[in-house]
Parts: C-alpha cells; structure tokens; sequence
C-alpha cells in the first residue's frame, strides 16, 4: 500500500510541472506551490473539525481513545497549518512582492494557527492528566466557533473581500484547468492520506501508552530486580480491635 | 450512603490506589489508615468531589452538595468572609437552611461570628469547617484528620459531633490518630 | 418564593461584591491596569493626530487587554486562594458561571467606561453615532465577561495562569474584536453605517453564542470531578 502511494504522489509531482500554468497570476509557473498550498489547507481544516468533534465526544463519554483522537488530530492540523502559512508565505512573496500583505485569508489563517497553538499551551500547563484532558477538551470545543467564522465567514464578507488579494476570483472564473484541478485534488487526497497514516499510529501509540501506565511498575523488572513502583497497593479491611 | 467502585488513582506512572471498592452506610464509620503520602486525603478528596479520579466511579447521593459534607485540614476559608457569612452563603448555595446560631453553639464559635477568615485561628477555622459539613446535616461526612491541630476542647467538639450523629450518618475519617481510630466501625489501610 | 436559581446566582453575585468591596485590592488594580492600558496606546500617536479609522482599533484593543488582564482573576483567585473546592462542593457550576460571568459584566462595563471616555479624551477624536458604539461596547463587556470568566475557570489550575489567561483568551476573543472593530470605526466617522449596524449585530450574536455554550463548558472543565 505503502508503495502504492508513493508512486501516486510521484505520478502528482511529475504531472504538477507537467500540467499547463493557471491564467491570473502576475507568475505563472510560480503558483504551482497552489498544489501543496491548497491540499495543506484543506487537510487543515479537515482535521481542525475532526478534533473539535473529538473533543466533544471526550467530554460526553470520558473515554480516552477521544482524547488521545483529539490530540492526534489538533498535532496533524498544526503541522498542515504551519505547513500552508509558509507555502502561502512563499507565494505571496512571489506573486505580491512582499511576504506578508495582511490579507485577510493570510491573517484570519494565522489566527487559527495561534488558535492551535495556544491548545498545547493549555496541555502543557496541566500535570495531571484528567484535569489535562479536560481542559484541552474545553478549549478545542471553544475553538470551533472562532475556527468556523475564521476559515468560512470573516474571508467573505464584502467589506474584507474587497481588500483581499487572495485569488478566489481567479478561482471561480474558471482560471484553474481541470487538469490543474485534478492535480491539486490528487494531491488533496495523497495528503489526507498519509496524515490519516500518521493520525493512527498517533492514536495507538497513545494506546498503548496508556496500557504501559496500567500495567505500572510491572513491566519495569529485569530479572529479580525490584520494580520502580508498587502496583496494586495492599487495601485490606478489618474489623476494629 | 457514601462509597465507590473500581476507584483507582495515579499520579505520573505511580498509582497511590486501585481497584478500591467501598461501601460506607448511615450507622457505620470507616477508618483510612496510611503513612504520610499513601493517599488518605486524595481518596476522601475524591469521595469528595474535588478531585478527579483516574479510574472507577463513586456514589455521592442524589445531590452531593445536600448527602455530602466534607472537612479538610489543609482546607481553606475564604480570608475576607466572616463565619457566619460562610455559613450563610453555604446555605443559600445548597439550598439549606443556614442555622448559624446553633451550628456556631455546637463547635462553640458564637463569639467568632463576625471574625474574618484570615484572622482565624488554625483550630477555630478547623471548626467553622466542621459547622459547614454538618449545615446540611447530609447522610455522609467525610473528615480528613479532624483532629489535627486542635486543643483538648477542640477534639471534644469533634467526638461530640460525630457521636450525635453516628447513628443516622456515614462517616469517613482519615488519620492517623489513635483517640480517632475509637470511632471505626470499619478500616482499611493503604500504603 | 424566589427560584433555587436567582438564590444561588444572588448569592454568587453578592458574595463577589463582597469580596471586592473588602479587599478594595482587585479593584484599584483594574482601574490602574485599563487607564495605564489607554494611556499606553494613545501614547503611541504622541504628538500627532490619531486617524478616526484607526481610533476603533486601539480602543478594542485597550478593552481587550483591560478585560483579560482584570476579569481572569474570576476563578484564578479562587484556586490560588483554595477556595475553590469550597464552591465545588457547594454550589452547581452553572450558577457559579452565571454569578461570576454577571458580576464581571458589572466590572467590564465600568472597565469599558472608564477606557471609552479616557481613550477619546486622550485621542482627541468625535464620536457621529453614539448608539452604535454603546450597544456594541455593552455587547462587546458582555461578550468579554462571559469569555473571559470562562477562560479563567478552565486555566485556574494549570500552572503559569496569568499568562496562560492571555494566551487562550486573546485567540478566542479575535472575532469579537473585528466585529467591534468595524462597528466602532462606522460609528466614530459616521461612514458605512450598515455595515456597522451588521457587525454591532454581529457582536450580540458572537455574546450570544459564548453565553449559551460557556456554563456547559465550565461544568465539564471545572465543576465535575
């Protein structure tokens, strides 16, 4: 499987230089980073829903698997964040001339990036991790609101839109091929791919870390050597003397 | 009725307990023994309600703000309410009657009423906090080392206390004192 | 017979009152804290005119600031004290929510007063509609208290709190602030008045939707164990 995909993601990188350069843009064969671009940040909001709902599963059932879920998702959507900021980066420095222009999807974007970031601010202040699972759980939940009006609503509204240099029109006017479209697709679909790879081994690493925690000190002994900690600590019940 | 089922707690990779399974009714008195550290006040704390447990569930009663009092050692108070305000916003938070001159007769604070919180002593705040476990007169007191700290006078309003009620109330102490271990119907010992 | 919910609300409210009126503390702090805030960013246009289009800004800006450097003390205070346990045993999460996030509305909207009148005292700059900029400044202190409280319950027991606060908090008041933005740049030039009207809607709706969700929140992050 795992050759499979890298020989369709070869296929999409040949065929990203191959297929003829979309119209619009001051440089044409430069907004071929659209190919990474667009599918990071489809992968993003992906997964940025993903933990949210996670989250809120968490919080009803109190099992960990949504937990551990929530965090796996929020690490690949941060990473697929980060991941279109600095090829949205790039071809705005080429296309615009200036690497930041304060354009409305740039910066609602680097809001939702902070937005992520500060949920592992909130994770690392929490030793103990009931309270650490909760408090994550609540803030991811929080977010969704902020997330959905940052990715659907503020890049749309009229009096925002008018300042953005974003190329929604190239877009809509049919400046993209289908062969332009195919490719950003099939790049989308690679991606989520692989990051739904690294999602599950995420997930049960967690796992099994968990059952590492349950199973205590057993697993810590090496020959007759003493484990680190007691496991089960002696709870007896007697009647009084 | 208190108690709890599978309770288990861990901190890091150390688990403090386990698989603890307990049922204290109205008429009995359990005991928690333990060294320092073995997790006598994480498990009342949890009994409690104030601490997240790691694994397993416990039985508060239908509504643990009325079937449940608690009274910690290292509890605070709040340092600009007076004693009787506490015990008056208690009871407009439970929804109970305040009572605040007889529950201040019965650990003998009346002549503390006005007095702040951070102008109370360590044993006059260990009283207050019994008044506020008891305002409710709930099924179930948990005590954690009622005894500590306090005078010869302060330790004869804690038998007192648990004496007048241990016919109709579960109790749960923890300590290490033997006067205190008098009072056990039951105990367990951890660690 | 008053509700059992008007009675524990009341009596989170009054209690806070009490707490503030006594310790006096808290109170001077956010005074001082909003005014040196204002003083700060008007600062910044020292010896030249402040735009009116840039005016709306810098005041959301010093509410932003005031509101999340005096309202997270709310749950803070309570756990850094160990009072916290206390209201946990004694009171449901969603009146102690309401209690506090009601009692902080109070000390936001006198925060924002305060800021309003010193920043365009400061800023030297006209206000064309005076109705809009009030309902947006109440929707936006509501909005503020109601996150903010919020916000201070789910950090109160991490560590690094005081900056932990600002870290959550500011990401999330984001949309408040360009809504209110937009509503008071309308309202000082007068320009763009339907779109004022739409983003000071805006701002209610986002006060809304935080009040709705926030005593479920705090219920889950702080109340249960």
């Amino acid at each position: 499987m795992k050759w499979l995909a890298l020989l369709g993601m070869s296929a999409l990188i040949i065929a990203s230089f191959q297929v003829p350069p979309a119209l619009g843009f001051p440089e044409p064969e430069l907004a071929r980073i659209i190919f990474f671009h667009l599918p990071c940040a489809f992968s993003t909001v992906v997964f940025v829903l993903f933990a949210a709902y996670s989250s809120y599963r968490y919080l009803a059932t109190r099992e960990w698997i949504w937990e551990f879920r929530a965090l796996a998702a929020t690490e690949i959507s941060l990473g697929t964040a980060v991941a279109t900021m600095l090829s949205g980066i790039l071809f705005s420095k080429v296309q615009w001339g200036a690497w930041w222009h304060w354009d409305p999807r740039q910066t609602s974007f680097l809001i939702v990036l902070i937005l992520l970031g500060a949920y592992f601010a909130v994770r690392m202040s929490f030793e103990e991790e009931v309270s650490r699972a909760r408090a994550a759980a609540v803030y991811s939940s929080l977010t969704l609101v902020p997330v959905l009006f940052l990715f659907f609503v503020f890049p749309r509204l009229p009096q925002v839109l008018k300042n953005s240099l974003h190329p929604s029109t190239t877009v809509q006017s049919g400046g993209f091929s289908q062969d332009y479209w195919t490719v950003v697709l099939g790049v989308f679909i690679m991606l989520l791919g692989t990051c739904i790879w690294i999602y599950k081994l995420h997930v049960r690493t967690s796992l099994l870390e968990q059952v590492l925690k349950d199973q205590d000190g057993q697993l810590e002994t090496s020959g007759n050597r003493p484990t680190a900690y007691r496991v089960d600590r002696g709870v007896s019940l007697r009647e009084p003397d | 009725m208190v108690g709890c089922e599978g309770l288990g707690k861990r901190y890091g990779r150390r688990w403090l307990f386990r698989h603890l399974d307990l049922a204290v009714a109205p008429g009995e008195c359990l005991v928690v023994l333990g060294i320092n550290g073995s997790g006598k006040s994480t498990l009342l704390k949890i009994l409690a309600g104030v601490v997240p447990a790691t694994e397993g569930r416990c039985d508060r009663g239908s509504d643990p703000r009325l079937t449940l009092g608690y009274a910690a050692l290292d509890q605070p108070v709040y340092p600009v309410l007076t004693v009787a305000e506490h015990l008056e916003l208690a009871a407009e938070l439970r929804g109970c009657s305040p009572r605040v001159e007889e529950l201040l007769a019965e650990v003998d604070l009346a002549y503390a009423a006005g007095v702040a919180g951070r102008h109370l002593s360590t044993g006059m705040r260990a009283r207050l906090k019994f008044a506020l476990a008891v305002q409710a007169e709930p099924p179930a007191i948990l005590l954690d080392e009622p005894s500590a700290g306090l005078d010869e006078k302060g330790r004869h309003i804690v038998g007192r206390i648990i004496e007048s009620r241990r016919a109709r109330t579960a109790f749960v102490l923890a300590t290490n004192d033997p006067e205190e271990r008098r009072f056990a119907t039951h105990e367990i010992a951890l660690g | 017979m008053k509700s059992p919910w008007a009675r524990e609300i009341g009596a989170m409210v009054r209690k806070e009152f009490r707490t503030e009126l006594r310790s006096k503390s808290a109170s001077y702090t956010a005074f001082m804290l909003s005014a040196i805030t204002v003083f700060t960013l008007a600062f910044a246009f020292y010896g030249r005119e402040l735009p009116p289009d840039a005016a709306s800004g810098m005041l959301w800006a010093a509410l932003l600031f005031a509101g999340v450097g005096t309202l997270t003390r709310a749950f803070v205070a309570e756990e850094e004290q160990g009072t916290g346990d206390l209201l946990r045993m004694w009171a449901h999460p969603h009146a102690v929510y309401w209690g506090k996030a009601l009692f902080a509305f109070l000390q936001m909207s006198a925060t924002a007063g305060l800021v309003t009148l010193l920043f365009f005292m400061l800023a030297g700059v006209g206000v064309s509609n005076y109705a809009m900029l009030g309902l947006a400044l109440l929707g936006g202190s509501a909005a503020l208290a109601g996150m903010v409280t919020l916000v201070s319950a789910l950090v109160s027991r991490g560590s690094n709190r005081g900056t932990l606060a600002g870290v959550v908090a500011l990401p999330l008041l984001v949309p408040l602030v360009a809504l209110g933005v937009t509503a008071g740049r309308s309202a000082i030039t007068g320009l763009a008045q339907p779109a004022g009207w739409a983003s000071c809607g805006g701002v209610w709706c986002y006060t809304l939707l935080v009040l709705a969700m926030a005593p479920y929140q705090l219920a889950a992050v702080w109340g249960e164990p």
